[in-house]
């Protein structure tokens, strides 16, 4: 499972380093635009706003999802499988989650397809007066959503080899090595 | 019977919606005897602001009514030449010469005309619907009646049209969409809006806008009405003349309703003590500011949008012609810049 | 196949997988893609997919969550809760009762700079909760405080929830914050009284004893709950003084707790680090479900569901009180089963017509909805405040949602009823300050 433990770090790097980054850069950029706005009477960034929502934003989300995804953030009801025994909850698990890999297998080929697109017809953003293509953000989505689908698999692997042995899997326990 | 899915991103209350795709949609359905029938979805239900073309290519709805151009981003460089400064300009004038703008035959670039290059390769049959009424330059606060006191103003810009005036004019540009500029305006991110005055009533602004100079237009906004090719090649030939002769109808009243709309909302608010100027009672220098920025304006936009690639120079020539043939003035300097 | 058919189809499956534990914002996606498929057809996706997803994560009104949730994080790991408690612990002369209140007054202070509930109801029960058992309550209403103070995070402005609402209504999150504050008070005065009724006292406690062992209090708690309060003047200041929008007063509030923490040396680059992925993560796992709600909308839309329902309370338009007092009903059971930002994302886009068509103001309505879904927190089964007060204490959860519900619904009963009936209490300040 070397290869899971380095996509793990890859998107431990996306999420902490790269939407960690983008946070920090959202909050100076507004703190320097009001800072402009109200002691120099200036504009420091133009076009801050389009920055902030075209840009820096979706990259926040698009690079956080995977490991948010990985790390098990997101919410859900667990009150029906908390009640069930060992196996007949890892048949529930495999079940609930080859469902949601093939929604993710539909959304992906459809953000995958818009993403394309958008770069065949060189498609542009707005910031300020000018204006700069937006296919390198669109490909995040897809890439996202792709690492979220690896997760998926990984997680059907791990619960039909747990539900095969009767027991958890703890060698290929899916967290990220930082935990 | 043919049944079509007609979306707009706006909601009904706006004049590009309740005066135009309802009275569009319920004249082609009355006209074609209910051989057209339209499912009609509002205020972003299927397609959201600026996203009308991608819609209407995946075939998600099969009219866009309205089409917004201006929040294509970068998607129609030619269409932004209504947003262009002009002087005693109301919708009425502007739709007719944009209507004609859609028709002229004089090819801007590569052997094409304007609607050749700007909606053909889209793969939609589009018309205009009506332009708005002139943008109006609106502060919450005492309009600033000197140079100095509009220089680093902190002021709401909704387009690249827009951000370049508003450069030119010396003042901050503040990028936002009208329905932030409400929270914005009172709490003074920004000071000033560019916007229609007819359309404040959308975003409540009369309750911020307090005094506003008139006269001069930063441009008129256009937007379209339009159908997908898959969808136009179903309509028999019959229904195609009719509907394009009610698109243009429809315009037409279209404009006159917005133009009605502008003066009422400008009595109501003046009536709750909201102040409106004249640009021809303002200082003599602010005049000349005003109209510096204005063929500023005309002379960037070509720039960049030659610079982008697109036939800005051409477009731009052929817009002011139209204008003035409807009765409507340029700014000082914009013909003898266009060498018309 | 048959729109009612289809109709039931996607029922099933929305209830289906939630029960089954699939992830929220996959049931979401899951059933709004299905739902188009059955009405229209695959050929609704090309145009609606991509572009919804994108697009709804490039939202500047939600951009602003990321840096509420930073602000809190590094609050959190600047140790600002613990020192804040102390100083209420001193306060309160270590008695039973003051003691309570005082934990109360931390989660609301602790809300007044946060704007979830789950984080601070964990520091809360791990740092209140021994000290309230001390004076004499059990462990159970002990931690059942600890999680009612720290629900209080998505009680009092800012909140979360009311992010998302104004963000899908346009109805100014600066006003509707504004317009929480009134019930968000009236509701902690509500839970003083409830401490004071429902408090549970261990048979032979003592009370008003120091606790053994070297004072903690020292000059240090003062100036970080002094700091607390000089944060909260800078985001409210900012925002209610009107001068900075709400996602500025979000940046400058969490670039001024990171400058006033490290300057005070209570965090170092490795907390502002683990603040700021925290804080990502967080905000993926929400615009997932914005985003997954978005498409559930789509098909809404399509399926023209809220406009049958339009037309279902067609005869209750004429009285607004009434529609509202059902629909706060409605989002409070919500509010039990569901997370909070789904139950906004989900009920809202449905109501919308009927709020319009009933002429019911949307910052009243939003600010009563954001309420009843924020007591969700303290209730069974998914009742994250509670959940994590419980975790945090090692307690079964079962037994903390007792004094949390009790809480829940007097003030769903008292704070609820008091905005439908003196809607003031949430618009008079918004009419007053811009
Ligand atoms: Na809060
Ligand atoms: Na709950």
């Amino acid at each position: 499972m070397n290869l899971y433990r380095g996509l793990g770090k890859f998107e431990w790097g996306m999420a902490s380093i790269g939407a960690g980054l983008c946070l920090f850069v959202m909050m100076m950029i507004t703190v320097i635009s009001v800072f402009g706005r109200y002691v120099l009477q200036t504009d420091l960034v133009p076009g801050a706003y389009n920055i902030i929502e075209r840009v820096v934003f979706p990259l926040l989300i698009f690079w956080a999802l995977p490991l948010a995804h990985r790390e098990g953030v997101f919410p859900k009801l667990e009150i029906l499988a908390d009640a069930l025994p060992f196996a007949a909850r890892k048949l529930l698990a495999l079940f609930v989650v080859a469902i949601e890999l093939a929604i993710f297998l539909l959304l992906t080929w459809y953000v995958g397809k818009f993403a394309w697109a958008g770069f065949t017809s060189a498609r542009t953003m707005q910031i300020g007066s000018d204006y700069y293509p937006l296919w390198p953000l669109l490909m995040m989505v897809p890439l996202a959503f792709g690492l979220m689908i690896i997760e998926m698999i990984a997680t059907l692997v791990r619960d039909g080899r747990a539900l095969a042995r009767g027991r958890e899997d703890d060698a290929a326990s899916g967290n990220a090595p930082t935990g | 019977q043919t049944n079509l899915m007609i979306s707009a991103s706006l909601p009904q209350v706006h004049f590009w919606v309740g005066q135009h795709m309802d009275p569009f949609a319920d004249a082609i359905e009355a006209e074609t005897n209910g051989e057209i029938a339209f499912t009609r979805f509002y205020a972003g239900e299927l397609t959201s602001v600026g996203r009308e073309l991608d819609a209407l290519q995946g075939g998600t709805v099969a009219v866009a009514a309205p089409l917004l151009a201006p929040y294509h981003e970068g998607t129609f460089p030619l269409s932004d030449v209504t947003q262009l400064p002009t002087i005693g300009t109301n919708s009425e004038l502007m739709t007719r010469a944009f209507l004609k703008l859609m028709d002229d035959d004089t090819e801007l670039a590569d052997g094409k005309t304007f609607y050749q290059y700007e909606i053909e390769p889209k793969e939609i049959r589009a018309w205009p619907v009506a332009t708005t009424a002139a943008y109006a330059i609106s502060f919450a606060g005492e309009n600033p009646d000197s140079v100095s006191g509009l220089s680093g103003k902190p002021m709401r810009a909704g387009s690249a049209l827009h951000t370049i005036f508003l450069n030119e004019l010396g003042v901050t540009p503040v990028t936002m969409p009208s329905s932030a500029s409400y929270e914005a305006l009172s709490r003074g991110t920004v000071e000033g809006t560019i916007l229609s005055i007819g359309d404040w009533r959308s975003y409540s602004l009369q309750d911020v806008l307090t005094h506003t100079i008139t006269g001069v237009a930063v441009g008129h906004w256009g937007s379209y009405l339009a159908i997908n090719n898959a969808t136009w090649e179903t309509l028999t030939p019959e229904q195609q003349e009719t509907w394009d002769r009610v698109a243009r109808d429809i315009a037409m009243q279209n404009a006159a309703g917005i133009d009605a709309q502008d003066i009422e909302v400008q009595e109501e608010a003046a009536g709750a003590g909201s102040v409106f100027t004249p640009i021809t009672d303002m200082s003599q220098e602010m005049q000349d500011h005003i109209a510096m920025a204005s063929t500023n304006t005309w002379q960037t936009w070509v720039e960049q949008t030659e610079a982008a690639g697109h036939p800005g120079r051409a477009t731009a020539k052929r817009w002011a012609e139209l204008v003035v043939e409807e009765g409507g003035e340029l700014p000082a300097g914009v013909a003898e810049f266009l060498e018309l | 196949m048959s729109h009612s058919l289809a109709l039931w189809f996607v029922a099933f499956w929305f209830a289906a997988f939630l029960l089954l534990g699939q992830n929220v914002a996959t049931v979401l996606f899951g059933a709004g893609l299905l739902g188009m498929y059955l009405w229209v057809g695959l050929q609704l996706f090309q145009g609606i997919l991509g572009q919804d997803i994108f697009f709804t994560a490039s939202s500047y009104s939600l951009s602003i969550i990321p840096l509420y949730l930073l602000m809190a994080q590094l609050l959190m790991r600047g140790g600002l809760i613990v020192d804040l408690f102390r100083v209420g612990h001193r306060l309160s002369g270590y008695r039973r009762f003051p003691l309570g209140v005082a934990t109360l007054v931390t989660g609301g202070m602790l809300g007044a700079v946060s704007g979830s509930g789950s984080a601070s109801a964990a520091a809360l029960a791990t740092l209140a909760g021994p000290e309230l058992e001390r004076v004499g309550y059990t462990r159970r209403f002990a931690i059942g405080l600890a999680a009612v103070a720290g629900s209080l995070s998505a009680v009092i402005p800012p909140s979360l929830i009311v992010i998302i609402y104004g963000s899908i209504t346009t109805v100014p999150i600066g006003q509707l914050f504004i317009g929480l504050l009134g019930p968000g008070l009236l509701c902690m005065l509500v839970y003083v009284v409830c401490t004071r009724l429902f408090g549970e006292v261990t048979p032979g406690a003592t009370e008003g004893v120091a606790p053994t062992g070297p004072d903690h209090v020292g000059g240090s708690s003062f100036a970080a709950s002094a700091f607390l309060v000089f944060l909260m003047v800078v985001v409210f200041g900012g925002i209610y003084g009107g001068v900075i929008t709400v996602g500025e007063a979000g940046a400058i509030g969490a670039f001024t707790a990171l400058v006033g923490l490290t300057f005070m040396r209570r965090i170092g680059i490795g907390d502002l680090a683990h603040a700021l992925a925290d804080s990502v993560k967080i905000t993926a796992m929400l615009m997932m479900l914005v985003i997954g709600a978005q498409i559930f909308a789509r098909f809404l839309s399509i399926s023209r569901v809220p406009r049958e329902l339009l037309a279902l309370a067609e005869p209750l338009l004429a009285s607004p009180g009434i529609i509202a007092a059902l629909l706060l009903f409605l989002l409070f059971i919500a509010g039990m089963i569901l997370e909070s930002a789904a139950v906004i994302l989900l009920i809202v886009p449905i109501v919308l017509p009927i709020l319009q068509a009933a002429g019911i103001d949307l910052l009243w309505f939003g600010v009563m909805a954001s309420f009843m879904i924020a007591l969700g927190l303290l209730t069974p089964p998914v009742g994250l405040s509670a959940y994590a007060a419980s975790a945090a204490a090692r307690y079964p959860v079962a037994q903390v949602f007792r004094p949390a519900t009790q809480f829940a619904v007097v003030a769903a009963i008292v704070v609820g009823g008091a905005m439908i009936l003196v809607p003031g209490l949430v618009t008079w300040l918004p009419s007053h300050i811009r």
